[in-house]
């Protein structure tokens, strides 16, 4: 069995394999999480919340169910079963178990999941923030390649107490266009899913290990009508609109955390860095992706926290 | 709980003009926001709103896992809604893999089919897709063929199932569903009459007068106008022009007789059933 790994910070013990995560490092902590292979219990009470994959009992018991792949059961926070089912293979089991297993966990613990990449920039940690397939990764990918590490790709966790974002794990999900605009070598990566024109990409020589404080929030979209692309900044009922749009597996943390703290999260996170709109140009040949990291990265290296972020009201 | 109508068509048969009328007729008549169409701007398969129902990723899943899930998407959406749902369709109408119809039946109010010459929908289906005539043509053939699909990218919307120009059209006209079918054409030549008739079958209130001037507002030359002076949020990267020339017959100066017969060889039975040939 592999050694002790780290996911956000945590110390995570796992009977799957996880070559993506870095080894933990931090010394004889308790474990965190713990992963392991078993029967998923069977609450005996009604779930509170149903939806195709998705059911939650009281306390924030999670069960998510894909009949190809498995069923993922998540208690507490801290404890993750996997059945899976009988063709899945090991790297569908890491898709969702870094995916919507790790959103849920955040929910569980107590942190604010962004659908949200996260990037470092002069030592604090920018979020590009939106909807899926709007671009992401690739814009972070192309930040990358321009020198700035990666904090979180896809999902970005803040933590409201001490107002940092966590890094979560150095691996990127890159499609193969980018893979091919950015030059990076497609051998040997394993698709998200088998057949998907999307990679887990490992990410280890370009990631920010240590949590950052936010300084600027960018709300990604395409916008047909536009030819290269425009950074505006929200007003602040807007942005509270546009960032709670943005909550990741928002419907299942909404009834996993009260309301209220997921909102007093956003109101903090808003009131720290400042959110954006980043309208871009549909660009399927990716021509202007390299234009669109330099302007995000001029603009964030001129952007400035609204608060120091350093956790006090 | 509310629930469907589908305005549903292959594409290139007429579909986004019925929604702008629609649009329009919602505001009176007035001139739509071409980029802002608020009461019949909604989309069967988009991938945001799949994404937030189901509160999962759409691109952890298969194209399978995605439209088995697509009627658990609709039931969840019609449950929310205080309101009729409009919503456009270019998939064909089918059985998911897990043997149910995509659209539930018990969902759906009706469709409104909108269908147009294959020969007209070739040409325009190369210039949307950017592609010769003879791959459209190939595709509309493709009883395999579908929409929202790359090997390279996740695209904006879900993968939608087209199948053949003739699969397209026989599986919804022979959906167990309300159903007005509208031609293209007749829409050209008598709008008053076919709109009109869109409208009585959605239930809508509004007298001629009102249908004349919504008619009026989606005029082709405006569209197109309005297209050219603040472009279009539908038009594909690249393409010249969403709005194009909205005849009837513009085939006869661009097709070749080989593609042509071609066209009325694959699509035979049903062109003959649609009156095109």
């Amino acid at each position: 069995m592999q050694g002790d790994l780290t996911l956000c910070g945590w110390r995570v013990r796992s009977a799957l394999a996880l070559p993506d995560l870095l080894p933990w490092l931090g010394g004889d902590s308790p474990v965190d999480i713990d992963i392991s292979f078993g029967a998923i219990p069977t609450p005996a009470e009604p779930p509170l919340y149903t939806l195709p994959h998705s059911t939650l009992w009281a306390d924030g018991r999670f069960l998510l169910h894909l009949e190809q792949v498995g069923k993922f059961w998540v208690e507490k926070g801290r404890r993750i079963v996997l059945e899976p089912a009988e063709h899945a293979d090991e790297s569908e089991l890491r898709t969702f178990l870094l995916g919507s297993v790790l959103g849920v966990l955040c929910h569980q613990r107590g942190l604010l999941p962004i659908h949200a990449s996260a990037v470092r920039i002069n030592g604090r940690a920018i979020l590009i923030a939106g909807n899926s397939g709007v671009g992401k990764s690739t814009l972070a990918a192309a930040l990358g390649a321009r020198g700035h590490a990666l904090v979180a790709d896809d999902i970005t966790a803040f933590d409201t107490p001490t107002a940092m974002l966590l890094p979560a794990f150095p691996m990127r999900k890159l499609s193969l266009d980018v893979l091919d605009r950015l030059a990076l070598p497609h051998q040997g990566l394993i698709a998200n899913r088998p057949g998907q024109p999307k990679f887990h990409v490992p990410a280890a020589d370009g990631f920010a290990p240590a949590p950052l404080p936010p300084s600027a929030i960018y709300i990604l979209h395409t916008d047909r009508l536009l030819k290269s692309c425009a950074i505006d900044r929200a007003a602040p009922a807007m942005a509270m609109a546009l960032l709670d749009r943005m909550i990741y597996r928002r419907a299942v943390g909404m009834k996993i955390q009260p309301p209220p703290a997921l909102f007093l999260g956003l109101s903090k996170l808003a009131r720290i860095a400042p959110v954006y709109r980043l309208r871009r140009a549909e660009d399927p040949s990716l021509h202007r992706l390299d234009a669109l990291a330099e302007q995000v990265e001029a603009h964030a290296a001129v952007t400035r926290p609204l608060l120091a972020g350093s956790g006090t009201e | 709980m509310k629930r469907y109508f589908w305005l549903a068509s292959y594409p290139k048969s007429g579909n986004t003009w019925l929604r702008l009328f629609l649009e329009s007729l919602s505001h009176e008549g007035a001139t739509p926001d071409i980029n802002a169409m608020a009461f019949s701007g909604g989309h069967a398969a988009v991938r945001d709103e799949f994404e937030r129902l189901l509160d999962i990723e759409s691109n952890d899943l298969t194209d399978e896992e995605i439209t088995r899930a697509r009627p658990r998407m609709y039931e969840l959406e019609a449950q929310a809604a205080n309101a009729p749902l409009l919503r456009k369709v270019h998939d064909a109408w089918e059985l998911t893999p897990a043997g149910e119809p995509l659209f539930p039946i018990e969902l759906t109010l009706g469709a409104i089919y909108l269908v147009r010459d294959p020969r007209d929908v070739a040409v325009s289906l190369a210039h949307h897709m950017r592609q010769s005539l003879d791959q459209a043509i190939e595709r509309m053939s493709n009883p395999q063929a579908m929409m929202s699909m790359s090997k390279r990218f996740i695209p904006k919307q879900l993968p939608q199932r087209l199948t053949s120009w003739s699969g397209h059209v026989e599986s919804w006209l022979e959906a167990p569903v309300g159903r007005l079918l509208l031609k293209y054409e007749d829409m050209l030549s008598d709008p008053e009459a076919h709109f009109g008739a869109a409208v009585r079958f959605l239930g809508i209130d509004a007298d001629r007068d009102k249908i004349a001037a919504a008619v009026e507002a989606v005029a082709f030359e405006r569209l197109r106008s309005e297209e050219k002076a603040r472009g279009f949020v539908e038009t594909p990267p690249g393409v010249e022009g969403f709005f194009r020339r909205g005849i009837a017959g513009g085939w006869r100066e661009s097709l070749t007789p080989a593609q042509v017969t071609r066209i009325e060889t694959d699509h035979a039975a049903v062109m003959r059933s649609l009156n095109y040939l």
